[in-house]
Order: structure tokens, then C-alpha cells, then sequence
């Protein structure tokens, strides 16, 4: 066997051409040079093969050869037994079936760590994580809030403080060691709403108080807050965000420093699936909350009917990118299926639209 | 030197022979096997994702080569591993001593750069001549910690400065065989680069200011207002947070813009500069970059990286390459067949175990 190679003795950068001439003792003969030039085959390193660049043999001395005869190296190789490790290697880059089936394994690996795995660990460390450092993930949102969307609360004292009397014995049920508090803002930008931080304070707005016909309608939307709180839904969409933000980056990293750029638009996506997640798991909590107090569960569909104007086809469009499942399929889980009635006069008076 | 009677009088080209297909092969199965391996596997993956790019780059048909041990990578990430899990510890156990860690590192920073850049030019090689890298701590502690002080000291004034020195100190402390390399005193250069660059932004916004202006669409600004208070009224049908959504997948997109066409502005014209005022012997390069070039290839990659959910990132990454290479060329004077190596790895001065020892991969 022989093949043509590049001769670089490794002293100075000049390249000569040479033949390399194996006989059967396994000693590789370098014609072509000043004088002629033996190796021992087994002293010699082979580079791995690495798709179609040329591969290098590398001599005791220093010395080496460059080479795009893979032929013929590959058959001293399996001769001799040589680079069983990355001959394999080449095998899974060069066959169809072995990048295909990496491929799949790769999709569906990554599928799995970002949908199930690494919320599943999110949620593991967050309720290892002491409550109390949920407040810091809170601190200053709440100046932030009044100062951009808030004013103070327009409802008299007396339903404030009936309201939070409520809360608190809510609260206290939990037994959950948040630090909760009961806030009432009004807000016409952000309309009939409720809304948690993660150390345990929750803000209703005015026009939901209005807009609520009885207590145990609120009493539902603060159920479903303090679910929020106890399910741990900041920290776990913190951990959540930067783990996949991390596993993203490594995929099509070092492309360009813009890769974080890059993954932030497919985050955004996930990020809104795991809040609908945290939507349905905080629903659920007050539908928990509303059968082992025996209150009528069709007071949380009511309310959310009148927030949500019911159904609509903006909703059903945007339900991939939406924060919030479909309200029909919360309504669901409320009144077990069965129909429920919009009252439309009252939907006209809805103070949102004031 | 007379310059122009000895210049050649065609330069030698780099050229880029990788493709993307065949580059995707073997960037899936480096994935696959550093998630069986639980991440053992990367040093391996890294080694073969240099050497792809090395040995697909050739200077006149003659390819440049990685030879670096995975298993010294392996290492190298281990060691760091190890630190970081000592300082888990110690966090844990004594918070104030470990309120050092940061300190200790920040010390060890310049001797930390000197290494790794040491270990890359070591197994770089280019026709069995490998590169070097001086063991200059003394210059990297000034370059990082004093010319960094500097940057913090002045308020960000100095930045460009400081990215010149750190250019400087990188380039001029690798040498090829016997020769060295040295780049030329261009920090005035930097400084106009950023100040363009600062100047960009403000520039797209008086555009389209002037650009509002002459269309006589003053009533634009009437009629965003009404739409405004319009949504407001919305809000009850359209989900608040469904608007919230699309905004801010709008403002992604403008500032992803944004950000392409200042990043491409930069890079094209700091890879510029730095490659044409390399020498190395009486040898120098030249960079011939665009900005439309690059800008395009950086935003059809970003637009491509996410239609396939980073399935594209080899061809991104060979396209890159491919562009970079082609447009750097090497004027050279003496014959590039005539580089000596220098002195032969092992005799170093600290000795060659310790050397050998010291010698991991620290560049993660």
C-alpha cells in the first residue's frame, strides 16, 4: 500500500511532497525527500477523522505527515486495530441513520428538559428555597407599581376592612409562613384585576371589588392569589426562565454574542406556557379552597366571566401567546362543564370600560 | 522599512473549506453524547469543533491544526468545577470568608488569561510549527486590572482604550514559530469606532423623526394617541396581557434590529483594524470585512437560529467563518516556508512537569 502526503519535519514550516510506501512489517517508507525516511507504524499518532479535512500522522521525532488519504489510513487502522474510540466517532458523523437519530434524540431530549424537566426541578428547588427569600424577588415592585399604574383605593374603610378580615382568616388557614397582605389600589388602566407578589402580598383592584356581586366571589380571586403565593410561581418561573435561558444558549451558543438575543424570543413563548400552567394551578387551588369551605364554586366562573366579558375569538387566536388559558376552560373546571349565562346588561356597566 | 518596493506583489489567501451540512454532523452528535455523558463529553466536543474550523482553514492549500487533549480540557473543567464547589461550601459554612472568592479570582485574573491563551496557541499549529503564547503576567495584570481600573475609574471613557490594550496584549504576546507578532498603535481607531457606533442610535431616531416630519404625517402622532385611548377601551375583549405579549415581541424585534446593525458596525471595523495592523516578521495582514456583509449574515443567522429552533447554528457558524476567512488575506514578505520553529516545547523554564501539570485549559 502507499499514498501521497505533505512532509513537515516539524523544524522549519517548509512542505515537502512526499510518498509513503507501508510494507507488510508494518514500517512506513517516506520517499521523496533528501534521503529516505522510515517510521514504525505503531509509534506513529494518527489525528482523528474529522468529515473531509486532511488527517495528520505524527512521527516519534517530531516529524509528521498530512494526508487526505483516508482509505488507506482507515484500513492500517483496522489492521492494527488502531483508534477504536474515534474511528467509531466518524462512524456516528458520517452515517445518515446515526445524525438522524441523534438528531430526533437531541429534539426530543431538549423537549423534555424544557417542558417537563426542568420545571419539574424548578418546582423541587423552589420549595426548598425559605419563604422568606421570596421577598426579595418582590422588593420594590410594589413603589414601582404605584408609581407607574396605581392610585390609592377609592372604597370605603368599612369594605376594606371587611374584605381583609376575610383575607387574613383565609391566610391564616394555610399555614403557609409568606408574610401575606391584603392592598387596595385603584386602577383604571389595569382594570377589574388582582394580582400576586411572591412575598405574599396580593392587590385587588377597586373595580373588582365593584364588579363582584357577593364576598365569596372575591373570597375565590384571593383563593386563587394566595395559590399563587403558596405554589411558589415567581421563584419557580425565575429558576424556570434562567435553567432554560442556560440550556438554550449552550444549544446555539458562541454563534455570536447575540445568542441570548437570539433565545429570548422562543423563552417569551415558553415563559407565557408556564404561566398558563400557573394560571390552572392556582384555579385549581381555589377551587380546592371553595369545596373544603363549602362555597359554591360557580362564584369564581361568575366573576370571571364578568372580568373577562366571557369568550372570544381574540382569545382563542392569541391562546398560544397568551399569559392566561382560555377562560372557557377555566370556567370548566368551575361548574363542572355545564353552561353558564352571561348577563349582558351587566356586561355594559362593566367599569372597565369607564 | 521600505514598505513598497518589497511587498509582493500578490498576497496569499486564506480560504474556508468547511460546510455546513457536513459541520452539522458533527455538532448534533457532540451534543447528543455530552448529554449521555452528563457533560464529560464536551471537552471532547470542544476539541472537535476547534479543530473542524482549524483544519478547514488553509493558508495557499496548507490547513491550520487543534491538537489539543481532551482529557487536559477535561481537566481544566474540572479544576474549575472543583473551585466552584468549594466556594458552595464555604458560602455555606463560613459566609464571610467566602466574601474573598471574588477578590481572590479578580486577583488571579491575569494569571488566569496568560494560561489559557498559552494552552490554545501551544496546540495551534500551522505545518507542524505551533504558536505561542508569551508568559507575560506582568502585562496582563496591567492590561486587565489597571487599564480595567481605568475603564471604572473614568466612567466608561476609557473602555476603547482598554479593549486596544487588551487587543494589543493578546496579539503581541504569540509568536509563530520565531516570529512575533505585534500590532500596531490604532487605540485612536477604537475610539472612532465607538463614537460611531454611540452615534448610530441616536442617528436612526433624528431619521425617523425627520422622516415623520417631511411626510407631513404630524397627524401620526394624533392618530397613535386615539389608538391609545381606544385600546384602553378594549382591554375588556382583547386580554391585557395578549397586548402586553405583542408588544413586547414588537420591541424584541426593533431592538434585535438595532442591536444587529451596531454589532455589525463594530465588529466589521474592530476586525478591521486589529487584522491590517498585524505584523508578524516582515509579514502583515489585511482584512477586507463589510458591514453589508456582515449585517446580513448576522441577521439572516438570527432569523434562520430561530425558524429552526437552533437546528441552523452549524450553518450559521459556517457561514461566518467562511466570510471572515475570505476576506483576510496575508502580504508577505519573506517566505512563509521559512519560519523556524522556536524552541521545542519541554524545556520550559519553570520545568516540564510542573508545566505539564499547570498545562489545562482554563478557557471555558
Amino acid at each position: 500500500m502507499q499514498f501521497v502526503a505533505k512532509f513537515f519535519d516539524g523544524q522549519t514550516s517548509r512542505s515537502h511532497n512526499v510518498t509513503v510506501v507501508v510494507d507488510n512489517n508494518e514500517q512506513l517508507t517516506l520517499h521523496g525527500l533528501d534521503k529516505i525516511r522510515v517510521y514504525s507504524w505503531s509509534e506513529t499518532k494518527v489525528s482523528s477523522q474529522l468529515g473531509s479535512t486532511p488527517r495528520s500522522l505524527y512521527f516519534q521525532d517530531g516529524a509528521k505527515c498530512e494526508t487526505s488519504a483516508h482509505d488507506v489510513i482507515n484500513a492500517l487502522l483496522r489492521k492494527s486495530n488502531k483508534a477504536r474510540g474515534s474511528r467509531a466517532l466518524h462512524k456516528l458523523e458520517s452515517k445518515l441513520k446515526y445524525v438522524l437519530s441523534a438528531t430526533l434524540l437531541v429534539i426530543a431530549f431538549t423537549g423534555f428538559m424544557v417542558f417537563y424537566g426542568i420545571p419539574k426541578l424548578a418546582e423541587k428547588v423552589a420549595y426548598s428555597i425559605p419563604p422568606s427569600v421570596d421577598a426579595y424577588l418582590a422588593q420594590g415592585s410594589m413603589d414601582i407599581l404605584d408609581k407607574l399604574y396605581m392610585d390609592p383605593s377609592e372604597l370605603s374603610e368599612e369594605t376594606k376592612l371587611r374584605l381583609s378580615k376575610k383575607f387574613h382568616a383565609m391566610a391564616h388557614l394555610t399555614n403557609d409562613a409568606h408574610n401575606f397582605e391584603l392592598l387596595f389600589r385603584s386602577s383604571p388602566l389595569l382594570g377589574a384585576n388582582a394580582f400576586a407578589l411572591p412575598s405574599g402580598t396580593i392587590v385587588v383592584t377597586d373595580d373588582l371589588v365593584q364588579l363582584a356581586e357577593n364576598d365569596f366571589e372575591i373570597m375565590s380571586i384571593f383563593a386563587h392569589e394566595i395559590g399563587h403565593v403558596v405554589h411558589r410561581h415567581s421563584m419557580r418561573s425565575v429558576l424556570q426562565n434562567s435553567a432554560i435561558l442556560l440550556v438554550l444558549t449552550a444549544v446555539t451558543g458562541d454563534v455570536f454574542s447575540s445568542s441570548a438575543f437570539t433565545a429570548a424570543l422562543p423563552l417569551l413563548l415558553i415563559q407565557t406556557k408556564f404561566s398558563r400552567e400557573f394560571e390552572v394551578e392556582a384555579d385549581r387551588y381555589s377551587y380546592e379552597y371553595l369545596v373544603s369551605n363549602n362555597i359554591e364554586t360557580h362564584h369564581f366562573a361568575n366573576i370571571l366571566i364578568r372580568i373577562t366579558g366571557g369568550e372570544s375569538d381574540v382569545e382563542n387566536k392569541l391562546k398560544y401567546i397568551s399569559t392566561h388559558p382560555l377562560t372557557k376552560d377555566r370556567i370548566e373546571l368551575f361548574t363542572g362543564g355545564e353552561e353558564v349565562s352571561v348577563d349582558t346588561h351587566k356586561l355594559q356597566n362593566n367599569p372597565i370600560n369607564n | 522599512m521600505d514598505a513598497t518596493s518589497t511587498m509582493p506583489a500578490e498576497p496569499l489567501n486564506f480560504e474556508f473549506t468547511g460546510k455546513g451540512w457536513e459541520y452539522f454532523k458533527i455538532w448534533i452528535v457532540n451534543i447528543l453524547l455530552t448529554i449521555f455523558t452528563l457533560g464529560i463529553y464536551s471537552a471532547w466536543a470542544k476539541v472537535r469543533n476547534k479543530q473542524y474550523f482549524y483544519s478547514n482553514t488553509t493558508i495557499s492549500g496548507s490547513p491550520f491544526e487543534y491538537t489539543a487533549s481532551p482529557i487536559a480540557i477535561l481537566a481544566g473543567r474540572l479544576i474549575v468545577f472543583g473551585i466552584f464547589m468549594i466556594y458552595i461550601v464555604v458560602e455555606h459554612t463560613f459566609p464571610i470568608a467566602a466574601l474573598f472568592f471574588p477578590l481572590a479570582i479578580f486577583v488571579a485574573l491575569p494569571w488566569l488569561m496568560v494560561r489559557a491563551n498559552m494552552f490554545n496557541a501551544r496546540y495551534s499549529n500551522f505545518r507542524n510549527i505551533s504558536f505561542s503564547f508569551a508568559n507575560d503576567i506582568k502585562g496582563a495584570f496591567i492590561t486587565f486590572i489597571l487599564y480595567g481600573l481605568l475603564v471604572v475609574l473614568t466612567l466608561g471613557l476609557a473602555f476603547p482604550f482598554y479593549l486596544y490594550q487588551v487587543h494589543k496584549f493578546v496579539v503581541s504576546n504569540h509568536s509563530y514559530g520565531n516570529l512575533k507578532f505585534s500590532l500596531g498603535s490604532v487605540w485612536k481607531r477604537f475610539y472612532l469606532i465607538y463614537l460611531i457606533a454611540l452615534l448610530i442610535p441616536v442617528g436612526m431616531v433624528v431619521a425617523l423623526y425627520l422622516g415623520i416630519k417631511l411626510a407631513g404625517l404630524e397627524g401620526l402622532l394624533g392618530v397613535m394617541q386615539m389608538a391609545m385611548q381606544s385600546s384602553a377601551q378594549q382591554l375588556a375583549s382583547l386580554d391585557f396581557a395578549v397586548i402586553l405579549v405583542l408588544a413586547m415581541i414588537g420591541v424584541y424585534a426593533l431592538s434585535l434590529f438595532m442591536f444587529l446593525i451596531i454589532y455589525s458596525f463594530v465588529r466589521t471595523n474592530i476586525l478591521n483594524t486589529v487584522w491590517s495592523n498585524i505584523k508578524f516578521g516582515s509579514n502583515s495582514f489585511e482584512s477586507n470585512l463589510k458591514f453589508r456583509g456582515m449585517l446580513w449574515i448576522y441577521f439572516s443567522n438570527t432569523i434562520m437560529i430561530l425558524l429552526t429552533l437552533g437546528l441552523f447554528t452549524p450553518w450559521a457558524k459556517v457561514r461566518m467563518a467562511r466570510y471572515r476567512v475570505k476576506c483576510l488575506q496575508i502580504w508577505a514578505e519573506s517566505n512563509i516556508n521559512d519560519v523556524i520553529a522556536s524552541q521545542k516545547k519541554g524545556v520550559s523554564a519553570t520545568g516540564g512537569e510542573m508545566s505539564d501539570f499547570l498545562d489545562v485549559d482554563l478557557a471555558m
